[in-house]
This record gives C-alpha cells, sequence and structure tokens, in this order.
C-alpha cells in the first residue's frame, strides 16, 4: 500500500505515453480497479477545475463549489462506468470477445489518465485547443486499451470503442437516465436549480440592470415634472 | 544548466501562473466571492444623486492600452492626443476613468492583494531602467491576458458585462441621460480595442443606446459583439504590425469563415479600416506622438484626431441634445 502513490503516477505516466503494458499491467494486477478509479477520480477533478466556469457563472458559494468539483468527478466516474458497459456489450455481443466486465472498465477509467492536465482547460484561449487535445487524448488510450487488453486488430478496436461511444449517446438519448442523475447531482452539489451558460447568466443581469435602469429614468421624469 | 536558461525557465512559469490565474477576477467577482461584490444594476442612487448636471449629445469613452496600470496614470502622449480631440468635439463629454483591465474598475496599483507589488513596479518602470522595463513588462502580461479572457467566449460575457457596468456607472456619473439614448463611442487603444467591443453588445442592451468603436491600433478578435456595434473604426498605422495578431489568433476573423460576426459585419459595410501612415503601435512614432509628422507635415496626433473626429461628426449631427 505504501507504493500506492508511486505506482499511480507510474499509471498516469504510462497512459500519457499510451504504453500497451500499463492496460496490460492493471487488467491482470489486483489493485487495477483501484488504481484506475483513484486516477479517474484525480482525473475527474482535474478537469472539473478546468471547467469551473460554469460553476463561478452559476454563482456558487465557496463550499458548494468545492462540493460540486468532487460530485462532478463522481459524475465522470458514472459516465466512465456506463461507456464501459457500452464496450463491453459491443464486444460480447458484436465482436464475440468474451471478457469480464470488470477489464473494460479499467481501460476506460485508465484511458482518461490525459483528464490529469484538464486543469490547463482553464487557459484564456488556448484552454479550448488543449480541452480537444485531451478528449481525443483519452478517447486513443482507451482504444489502446482496448486493443492490447482485448486483443484485437486495430481496426477492430476503433470500431468497439466508437460503437460503445454510439451505443452510450442512443442509450442517454432515450433512458436519460444519466443526465437526470446529473441533474439531481448538480441541484445537491451547488445548491442552484439549473445549470445555466455564463452567457444566459449575464444576458439576465443586463435584463435586470436595464429595467433598474428605467426605474430610474421614470423616477428622474417624475421629480422633474413635481 | 546555465543562468540564461533559468531565467526563461523562471520566466515561462510565471507567464504560466498568470496565464491561469488570470480568469478568476472576473470569475470571482461575479460569483460574489471578492471584496468588491457584484451590484445588482447599474446605477445606485448615490451614482445618480452625485451625477453630473450638464448633459453632452454624445458620450466618448477612451480606454487605455494594455501598458496602463490605472486610468488616471496615462501617458503624457494620451493626455495629449484626449485635450486635442476635446479641442475637435468640443460637444463631447470625453470619459476616462475607467480602467479596461479590471471588472471593478479597480487599477492595478489599488486597492488588491498584489496592489503593493503593481505600485513598485510601475515606479521602477517610471524611473526607465533596463530593470523597470524587464519588471514594467509583468504589467503588459497581465493586461494582455485580460483582452484573450474578454475575447473567450467562456469568460468573455462574464468579463465584458463587468467593465460596461463600470462603463455605465462612469457615464451616470459624467451626466449620461438615462433613457435618452445618447450615442455612446468606446474608443480603445491597443488592446483597450477589444475591450471596446466586448463591452458595446452590454452598453447597448443594457443603456438602450447606439453603441460607435474605434480601434486605435486595436488588436481585435472574433468576439460576436461586433454585431451589436453601429458603427467600428479600426485605425492601423502601417508600421503596426501587432493589430494583425487578431487576424491570425482568431478564426473568425478569417475570410474563410463568411458567416462570423467580424466577416458579417465587414460585409455589412460597418466596420472601417483607415491606414493613418506610417505610425507604430507604441513608443516614438506611434498615434500619439506629437511630435512626428506626416510627409503633409501634419503631426501623428493630429491625424489621429483628424481621423475619429470625421468619423464621430456624423453621429453628432443625428445626436440630439437630451
Amino acid at each position: 500500500m505504501s507504493d500506492f502513490p508511486s505506482t499511480l503516477s507510474a499509471l498516469f505516466s504510462a497512459v500519457w505515453r499510451l504504453e500497451p503494458d500499463a492496460f496490460r499491467a492493471l487488467t491482470m494486477g489486483p489493485d487495477g480497479g483501484k488504481l484506475a478509479l483513484s486516477a479517474l477520480f484525480i482525473s475527474g477533478i482535474s478537469i472539473t477545475l478546468g471547467q469551473s466556469v460554469i460553476l463561478f457563472a452559476n454563482q456558487v458559494g465557496r463550499i458548494r463549489f468545492a462540493l460540486s468539483v468532487v460530485a462532478s468527478a463522481l459524475t465522470l466516474i458514472v459516465g466512465v462506468f456506463f461507456w464501459a458497459l457500452s464496450i463491453w456489450a459491443v464486444l460480447e455481443f458484436v465482436v464475440g470477445v468474451h471478457r469480464p466486465i470488470r477489464e473494460a472498465f479499467i481501460i476506460v477509467a485508465a484511458g482518461h489518465a490525459p483528464l490529469f492536465f484538464g486543469f490547463l482547460v482553464l487557459l484564456p484561449y488556448l484552454g479550448r485547443i488543449i480541452h480537444i487535445v485531451l478528449r481525443v487524448w483519452t478517447f486513443l488510450a482507451v482504444w489502446v486499451g482496448v486493443m492490447t487488453v482485448y486483443q484485437t486488430p486495430a481496426f477492430m478496436g476503433l470500431i468497439s470503442v466508437l460503437l460503445g461511444w454510439l451505443l452510450l449517446e442512443i442509450i442517454t438519448h432515450f433512458l436519460p437516465l444519466l443526465d437526470d442523475f446529473e441533474d439531481w447531482l448538480w441541484q445537491l452539489a451547488t445548491g442552484k436549480r439549473t445549470m445555466r451558460s455564463a452567457q444566459e447568466m449575464v444576458d439576465f443581469y443586463v435584463q435586470r440592470s436595464r429595467e433598474r435602469i428605467e426605474a430610474a429614468y421614470k423616477k428622474e421624469r417624475k421629480g422633474g415634472g413635481e | 544548466m546555465s543562468l540564461i536558461a533559468w531565467a526563461i525557465g523562471l520566466a515561462l512559469l510565471l507567464i504560466f501562473i498568470f496565464a491561469l490565474l488570470s480568469p478568476f477576477e472576473a470569475l470571482g467577482w461575479w460569483a460574489g466571492w471578492g471584496k468588491r461584490g457584484l451590484e445588482p444594476s447599474p446605477p445606485s442612487d448615490e451614482e445618480m444623486a452625485e451625477a453630473q448636471e450638464t448633459v453632452a449629445p454624445y458620450y466618448i469613452v477612451y480606454l487605455t492600452a494594455i501598458g496602463g496600470v490605472s486610468a488616471e496614470d496615462i501617458s503624457k502622449r494620451e493626455r495629449v492626443f484626449l485635450a486635442r480631440l476635446k479641442e475637435a468635439l468640443p460637444d463631447a463629454m470625453i470619459v476616462t476613468d475607467v480602467f479596461p483591465f479590471s471588472v471593478t474598475n479597480n487599477p492595478l496599483n489599488g486597492e488588491r492583494l498584489l496592489g503593493w507589488l503593481w505600485r513598485r513596479i510601475h515606479q521602477s518602470r517610471m524611473k526607465r531602467s533596463l530593470k523597470g522595463t524587464l519588471f514594467g513588462s509583468l504589467i503588459f502580461l497581465r493586461n494582455l491576458l485580460q483582452v484573450a479572457v474578454s475575447a473567450d467566449p467562456r469568460y468573455g460575457p462574464i468579463n465584458n458585462v463587468g467593465v460596461a457596468n463600470e462603463i455605465a456607472k462612469s457615464l451616470v456619473r459624467h451626466g449620461y441621460p438615462l433613457g435618452s439614448g445618447a450615442p455612446i463611442v468606446v474608443m480603445g487603444w491597443s488592446g483597450g480595442g477589444q475591450i471596446a467591443v466586448g463591452v458595446a453588445r452590454y452598453l447597448n442592451q443594457g443603456l438602450n443606446a447606439p453603441v460607435y468603436v474605434v480601434s486605435i491600433g486595436g488588436v481585435l478578435t472574433d468576439d460576436p459583439a461586433v454585431a451589436y456595434v453601429r458603427r467600428l473604426l479600426h485605425i492601423q498605422g502601417s508600421k503596426d504590425k501587432f493589430p494583425s495578431i487578431g487576424d491570425i489568433l482568431y478564426p473568425g476573423r478569417w475570410r474563410i469563415v463568411p458567416h462570423s460576426a467580424w466577416n458579417r459585419a465587414l460585409a455589412a459595410g460597418k466596420i472601417i479600416t483607415v491606414d493613418p501612415g506610417p505610425m507604430i503601435h507604441t513608443g516614438r512614432g506611434d498615434y500619439f506622438d506629437y511630435r512626428a509628422t506626416l510627409a503633409n507635415g501634419q503631426t501623428h496626433v493630429e491625424r489621429i484626431v483628424e481621423l475619429i473626429a470625421d468619423f464621430i461628426r456624423p453621429i453628432q449631427d443625428v445626436a440630439q441634445p437630451a
């Protein structure tokens, strides 16, 4: 247990380099699930901080901000579980590769290690580009993991990961369970009923300002007329 | 490792930290985390009471460049320019007390955590030593990052509504008649140009007034707020390459994106670009130089004032005194 941090750090660096052995070792080792989950949680915290503008925009207080960062990392874990489930289903029923679902979860969770750099999304201008790079990097890591552990050819691995993602999109579209869970967790953590974009919040603020200005103007005119 | 490599590494680390923290002033203000909280709306009753009695037919707001530490500490060249502009447009009310790189109009040398540091850097810069120039570049960097925050669609709405709020308050202090729809000209130099475009949307919507923008060597981005600008005058000297940064870095400025807000405004003839002659971005020979002359004998500042006055006069002609 004392080498857990160093093993975790080695896991991060191996996944960043897209090393197939990292996924092999994780799925074979006894601590693979724990390590992958830890990596996913840390990456989830980082990417949430990178995208924290939404929390600021919704005027979330300091304590609830911290709670929301943790809640958002938990949401990522749930999302990863469903993506892993979809990939496993595709491999099991379409490709015909029979392996335990635990392995799919480990691959997808560890594949999110590039999101460790998610806090960089905060950077003005560059942040949006970095976000795209991290998403592509994550996708590549999951692809490498599937190819390695399931021993599929590159093309089949790619199709499995893509179909898994598509299946997840279809499921959440027709059965918005994941969205409902996200909404519930958002309300619980932030205390805000709806998540609004920065532009929506600002437009609302400007509208209120304008109403106040008009009221002040009417008051001024009334005062002048008396 | 050599000392130079260490220095470069340290400088890069500093830039990285600055960049990472740059959105937080605006975000903290909006979320109510800062000391200077989010006020419900401009203007307060106190500001209404303090408002100047004189009413002008139109208002010009001047926003300084990224080298500024506050709205007050502007260069002598800028002061000369503003005085000349007032002479050319005597009916205008020129507002100069808004620092464009702070959502709360809080100058760098004002009440803030690192206020002491900015004050020392500014003092050091005033001595015109090598050390002063080196440390002074931190001011440029800090404000440049605020321009990037303003142009970023994630942070821009929050940052720009904050600055617009401060401009609106200042306009009221200077006698802007609420509800009159008196035209507002927001004029920005360098990075102030982007801020001028960014605030246009909120000034237009909040005050229900037509907003014009004058960009003096402005580094303009693809901010969608340009759709809310009635007309935009962009002055770019033939020796000033800085504004081209915006052309390159922001895809909405590229010709291959014809439906961007910028290109639609351009197609609608709302953007006028003028080359005033061989002027540089800043320093001797820049837009506000009152010694450097053009081939016709006109000083740089005279030419800039002439261009701006020609742009503003038609606005003045239609603006009715409230």
